[in-house]
């Protein structure tokens, strides 16, 4: 499993949603909570140590969007606790 | 006919200072008034007429407004629709409020291909662009009552059907007027709404463009955007949940973000955790506005303002929700039904000019939540011998997460239409991020598993409503009469 799916499983709590969305699908369409989205990116920002911004925010539309940016992003300051 | 005076004066007043922004364009009160009235005309171009409910289905953006604005100009009824709801919960709404048209986002629309209406529109399309473009010949616009009804909000019902609260431009304008006498307008505000257009909370946004500020809308919250917002538009103000404010907080664009022209923060809908005040005062430096409001009364109708909030240092257990506004009133009612002594508990009820005209089509439910003209709002609290009103508890089976409001009997029906499921009850558990979130207890055949639940229910109830957890217990503790003993199942 990716690691934003993992973060997905961890924030709702359940596979259920993560298992069953494509990673080029639209994830705020896909019938997520909302604020769980908003949690997703927040838990990114924690894990990666990597601020996401609001042109950023522009471009994360997919869990492959997410991928590329945690990828890119978060190597250098990657804080695998969240601390 | 309030909602067109508000727009015709600030057209007169400031005509060139910006009314809406969203992410793609902003408008000037010249602008936003030229638009709503050629959209009004091009909406009864195409059989729109006085008393007719026009389904809204969008994320915030400037043209949600200017199609609130065009049908109030009409004597239509605005019906937002909240983009998150199944379609089955969409469609129910349009039946019973008999919306003869939708008008929203394309994809969004797209999501509800059976609506029962005979007139689509997607705000995107050329077809939306061109109503009531010059040269086409096009109606007068009524000159409405104030008592024309407006707009049908939806709220969560404990019968699972979203009930629709009509209010009319009376309401409207009596909750502006009222709240703008005590909030004290300036001239240069610009106000960041973080909440959504289609929730009762909206008459907040409208309450300050009433007083000519200018307001930014975003589709849908995100901590980053609102962040950028404040920044870009060096707004003065933010409207928002309390959890949203604990998202801001979190969000790392926090540090990097001007916030310096911010001068209040408004918050409501639900209650304010002390630790997301004490921090948010502490960093942020401005204001803090409580907004308590309810739909049936017709928005916010009691503030607590900057000056009467604590010190990060020094917060109370419980921040009162402050003093009812102007053209208002407010009394804690006793279990005898009588106005209870300052300070002693009952339940708040509310009248005034901006209260409901009555759910739509639903005259037993509009009397049961109202007793001698006063709407029982639910809500268990105080007055104290200042007038300020302190909540302490609530008389309804409510969950209240990040805001909007969720009735654990709509959520117990769903689980029960399971087939494995025999039966079921949820309470609302604390939630750091949304305040509170349902936890289902289920009784059912073994080997039924919680996905498939959740699976069950996601396709009854929008994602907000659906359980955050289910635990398998043996029975549900119900009390003689048969009633779900909750205290037993929150331990």
């Amino acid at each position: 499993m990716s690691t934003v799916r993992e973060m997905l499983v961890e924030l709702t709590g359940t596979p259920e949603f993560a298992d069953g969305i494509s990673d080029d699908a639209d994830l705020s369409a896909s019938g997520i909570d909302s604020g769980d989205l908003v949690r997703l990116v927040l838990l990114i920002e924690q894990r990666t140590g990597a601020e996401v911004t609001a042109e950023d925010m522009d471009q994360l539309t997919t869990i492959a969007d997410y991928e590329r940016f945690v990828a890119t992003r978060g190597g250098a300051a990657a804080q695998p606790n969240g601390s | 006919m309030w909602l067109t005076q508000l727009a015709e004066r600030n057209r007169q007043c400031f005509p060139d200072r910006t009314a809406l922004v969203d992410e793609h364009r902003s408008v000037t009160w010249a602008e936003f008034d030229d638009r709503t009235g050629r959209l009004a005309r091009g909406l009864a171009g195409l059989g729109i007429r006085r008393g007719d409910r026009v389904a809204v289905l969008s994320l915030d953006r400037v043209e949600v407004m200017e199609t609130y604005f065009a049908l109030a100009r009409l004597g239509a009824l605005f019906v937002p629709l909240n983009h998150s709801l199944t379609p089955a919960e969409v469609t129910g709404i349009a039946q019973r409020t008999g919306a003869v048209a939708v008008i929203g986002e394309a994809a969004l629309l797209d999501r509800h291909p059976d609506l029962p209406v005979r007139l689509r529109i997607a705000m995107e399309s050329e077809e939306f662009a061109a109503l009531g473009a010059d040269g086409i010949a096009l109606p007068e616009l009524p000159d409405l009552p104030d008592d024309t009804p407006v707009a049908i909000l939806h709220t969560s019902a404990t019968t699972g059907q979203a009930k629709g609260v009509t209010v009319d431009h009376a309401s409207f304008r009596a909750i502006a007027l009222g709240w703008l006498a005590v909030a004290r307008p300036a001239d240069d505000m610009v106000l960041v709404n973080c909440c959504p257009l289609y929730h009762g909370s909206m008459v907040v946004s409208l309450t300050y463009m009433a007083a000519g500020a200018t307001v930014v809308l975003m589709p849908g919250f995100k901590p980053q955007t609102a962040l950028a917002a404040i920044e870009k538009h060096r707004a003065t103000h933010i409207w928002l949940v309390p959890q949203m404010l604990r998202f801001l907080l979190q969000a790392k664009a926090m540090e990097s973000t001007d916030l310096s022209t911010l001068r209040e923060v408004l918050y409501g809908a639900s209650p304010m955790p002390v630790d997301i005040y004490t921090e948010a005062a502490a960093r942020l430096g401005c204001g803090f506005r409580q907004v308590y409001g309810m739909t049936e009364v017709g928005g916010p109708f009691v503030t607590l303002g900057p000056e009467e909030h604590p010190a990060p240092d020094a917060v109370p257990d419980l921040i009162p929700a402050g003093r009812v506004v102007p053209g208002m009133s407010a009394r804690a009612l006793d279990d005898k039904g009588e106005e209870a002594a300052p300070g002693t508990i009952g339940e708040i009820v509310v009248r005034g000019p901006g209260v409901m005209r009555g759910y739509w089509d639903d005259d037993e439910a509009t009397a049961e939540i109202t007793v001698d003209g006063w709407i029982r709002t639910g809500d268990l609290g105080y007055i104290d011998r200042g007038g300020l009103i302190h909540l302490v508890d609530r008389s309804k089976d409510l969950i209240i997460r990040a805001g909007q409001n969720v009735y654990p009997t709509e959520i117990e029906r769903a689980l029960r239409t399971h087939p494995a499921v025999h039966d079921a009850a949820v309470i609302g558990t604390p939630d750091p991020d949304y305040g509170e979130v349902p936890l289902a207890y289920v009784v059912a055949d073994e080997g039924t598993g919680t996905a498939e639940l959740l699976r069950h229910v996601a396709e009854q109830l929008a994602p907000y409503k659906r359980p955050r957890r289910i635990e398998f217990i043996d029975q549900v503790p119900r009390n003689p009469a048969g009633k779900i003993v909750k205290k037993l199942l929150r331990g």
